[in-house]
């Protein structure tokens, strides 16, 4: 297999000494076999002291086209020439004056010193292109390497970019279970021997920079450089280039994997900066935790404790009308109480996960069963109960769609005003199942509908005592349940919120 | 009952919490008035003068020490606060504002109603410089820097007795680490709170029937100091 990648974006090594091929050769002698015939034709009409001008023409030409060593053939052919066509004896090699070897000579100069000058040229040319194919693949490799967002995206924009530069091979190789292994490679599937396998590990282990065998040597073929301590390591298989154009692949290289460096570093301060918001959120929840305990738990003990240690206290020397109110406000306090502690057990086992019951059951069970409590609790309010099912069966959980729907219910009788009636519409679209309660209270301010099914959040209003707790359980029953809640508000551009609930006919 | 003639003013912005504590003060003989925001308070504070104010810290409209702040600069009307928080510093700087006392929620009437009669009672007595201080069964006579026991004398050191006598005038009310060393000790010394527990602990060692369960002199952890009512 040739290694070289297939499409090879450098352009073909040059150099000044590279020998001619045949044909240069050939193209040596047409030059000089022309200059001949030229002049040949023009013998009388130009004086003799021009016809050397004429072969250093040829000399150039040849020199200039094809490079040092066509020019040093051309330069010989043509001293030859015009020694045999043009200089008396005419036809013989004789060379009777010293001038006419001081003409080869200059031929001879003219010649190689051309060929050279622009033999360099091309190089530096050559150089030039070289550099900035590797300025544009690492100029495209710094813009891969921004855009990614996990480790595995940037190993494969450094793999392909390395490979591009080194027209070769390239691959990364990250630490598991206490062995390096190929995370990705270029070609794909590549396979180390072990004495490459060999100078990984060197490199992993003392963050060495391991360099491949020289050429025709008994050692490894691939460079390796680390990445980092968790990263691992990347390795590189030039293989073509040597030299002055390997220089400037090489130092594309080194700024790709400093660039990978970074980029990998710049994945652990994002991973970490997550991570410690993800902490202080945890620690805002935790805070907001202990201040709701603290006062939605201790304002309904302190009423109970108060009044009860009052009747204690004065028993019958309270009026019979104060006796009444203050066992009302315990009994309501009681019950409050109840409802906290009830809503904090629903959380917790929600955050502890759930185990529950999937079974065929009837939304329209579920949804009658969570109606009636809403009635039971606000005995004075309206909520009615749409379908236009006889029954909607689902395999979900029942009891937990009950609790969810109930708190829907709750939480929309408790912020609309008692004269409003709450509906709850249950439908069945396609595979989906929605349960919609819509209100008419004064709706959720868009700046807060993002929140409202975050633990603890509260409206700003603030009117209505509670935990904060209500909807979170909505959400994390509905989502344990594979389902989506959402909220609309306001509604038919009248003012309200619908709250609806999104659940697939099956659970998976 | 005992609390005749009195009014009370409960800030409490919980219904519930006005609804008993208007009930149970009634029955004890207050008169009460309430208010569920700051300002109504401050304004009744000021119209209707309150022999006392239960105040909870906890109110929508303003922070319940910049109601303290703003009540002490107009009234000194005696404030018992109510708090739900759990949290020390928060009462220390609610008595340092100028509270005189603390209730924690949740409490029992009864404390509610000791704390009242604490603040209320030298007020109704006018006895408060008396000469013979009675703590307990002891008694202790301001001008003989003396204190006995059923007519058994006990020895204390000076400032011992001047410790004494400072949290016995003041019975059945908090005082705060700070104060007492202020009294005592002087301005220099507020933060020698150390200092103060060593005292403290030699005072009950002479004074109290058993040291390891103080009787006179209660401990209010993280505040400071309550004689017995």
């Amino acid at each position: 297999m040739n290694p070289r990648a297939e499409n090879s974006i450098l352009p073909p090594a040059a150099n000044w000494r590279s020998l001619p091929q045949s044909r240069a050769l050939y193209a040596a002698v047409i030059m000089v076999g022309l200059t001949v015939a030229v002049g040949a034709a023009l013998r009388d009409h130009l004086p003799a002291s021009s016809m050397p001008l004429l072969f250093l023409l040829a000399v150039l030409i040849a020199s200039v086209r094809f490079g040092f060593w066509t020019g040093i053939i051309a330069s010989i052919l043509a001293f030859l020439a015009e020694n045999f066509f043009f200089i008396e004896p005419h036809f013989t090699f004789h060379v009777s004056h010293v001038g006419d070897w001081l003409t080869l000579v200059v031929l001879l100069a003219a010649g190689a010193t051309t060929g050279f000058l622009v033999g360099r040229l091309r190089e530096e040319a050559d150089a030039a292109q070289t550099r900035a194919v590797a300025l544009e693949v690492m100029g495209q490799c710094a813009a891969s390497l921004a855009t990614c967002e996990t480790p595995a995206a940037v190993f494969a924009a450094l793999t392909q970019n390395l490979a591009r530069v080194s027209d070769g091979q390239a691959l990364v190789l990250v630490p598991e279970a206490g062995r390096l292994v190929i995370r990705s490679s270029l070609p794909e599937g590549l396979v180390l021997e072990p004495q490459d396998s060999d100078a990984a590990e060197r490199a992993f282990r003392r963050g060495s920079a391991e360099d491949p065998a020289a050429p025709g040597w008994a050692g490894g073929r691939f460079a390796f450089r680390l990445l980092g301590e968790t990263d691992g390591v990347v390795g590189y298989r030039p293989l073509m280039a040597s030299g002055r154009r390997d220089e400037q692949a090489q130092h594309a290289r080194h700024a790709m994997i400093e660039q990978a460096r970074l980029a990998l570093g710049r994945l652990t301060y994002a991973q970490d900066a997550a991570e410690a918001r993800a902490s202080a959120e945890r620690e805002a929840l935790r805070a907001a935790l202990l201040s709701s305990l603290s006062h939605d738990l201790k304002t309904p003990l302190a009423t109970i404790l108060g009044g009860v240690t009052s009747l204690r206290e004065f028993g019958d020397a309270m009026p019979a009308a104060a006796r009444g109110d203050t066992l009302l406000a315990i009994e309501q306090e009681a019950e409050r109480l109840a409802r906290y502690v009830s809503n904090l057990l629903h959380m917790t086992r929600l955050k502890a996960g759930l185990d529950f019951h999937p079974d065929w059951i009837d939304v329209l069970d579920a949804a009658r069963g969570a109606v009636a409590r809403a009635r039971r609790a606000y005995p004075q309010r309206i909520v009615t109960l749409e379908c236009l099912h006889e029954s909607v069966i689902i395999r979900s959980d029942a009891v937990l769609l009950e609790q969810a729907l109930f708190n829907l219910i709750d939480n929309a009788l408790k912020f609309s005003s008692p004269d409003q009636p709450v509906q709850v519409v249950v439908a069945r679209e396609d595979a989906l199942v929605f349960l919609r309660v819509k209100d008419r209270g004064p709706g959720i301010p868009a700046a807060e509908q993002d929140h409202v099914f975050d633990p603890f959040y509260r409206g700003s209003s603030h009117t209505q005592s509670g935990t904060g707790l209500g909807l979170a359980i909505v959400r994390g029953i509905v989502q344990a349940l594979g389902g989506k809640v959402t909220l609309e508000s306001p509604w038919a551009g009248q003012g309200g919120t619908i709250m609806e609930v999104k659940l697939p006919e099956a659970l998976n | 009952m005992s609390g005749a003639g009195f009014s009370i003013l409960i800030v409490d912005d919980e219904a519930q919490i006005q609804r008993f504590l208007r009930h149970a003060l009634e029955a004890a003989g207050y008169r009460v008035l309430t208010a569920d925001r700051a300002a109504t308070a401050l304004r009744l504070i000021g119209s209707e003068s309150p022999d006392l104010v239960v105040l909870d810290l906890g109110l929508p409209d303003l922070d319940g020490k910049a109601v303290l702040g703003q009540l002490r600069q107009t009234s000194e009307v005696p404030v018992i606060v109510l708090s739900a928080r759990d949290d020390e510093t928060e009462k220390i700087a609610a008595l340092d504002l100028g509270a005189n006392d603390y209730v924690e929620k949740p409490f029992g009437i009864g404390e509610l109603l000791a704390r009242i009669r604490a603040i209320l009672r030298p007020k109704r007595s006018g006895e408060a410089r008396d000469e013979l201080i009675r703590l307990g069964t002891l008694t202790i006579d301001r001008p003989a820097h003396r204190v006995a026991r059923h007519g058994e004398v006990i020895k204390l050191t000076p400032t011992e007795f001047e410790l004494l006598v400072l949290l016995a005038t003041h019975a059945g009310r908090v005082l705060t680490h700070r104060q007492i060393l202020t009294k005592v000790w002087g301005p220099a010394h507020t933060e020698d709170v150390a200092y103060l527990r060593v005292f403290i602990g030699q005072v009950r060692h002479k004074i109290e029937e058993n040291p390891a369960e103080p009787t006179l002199i209660l401990t209010e952890p993280g505040v400071g100091y309550r004689a017995k009512a």
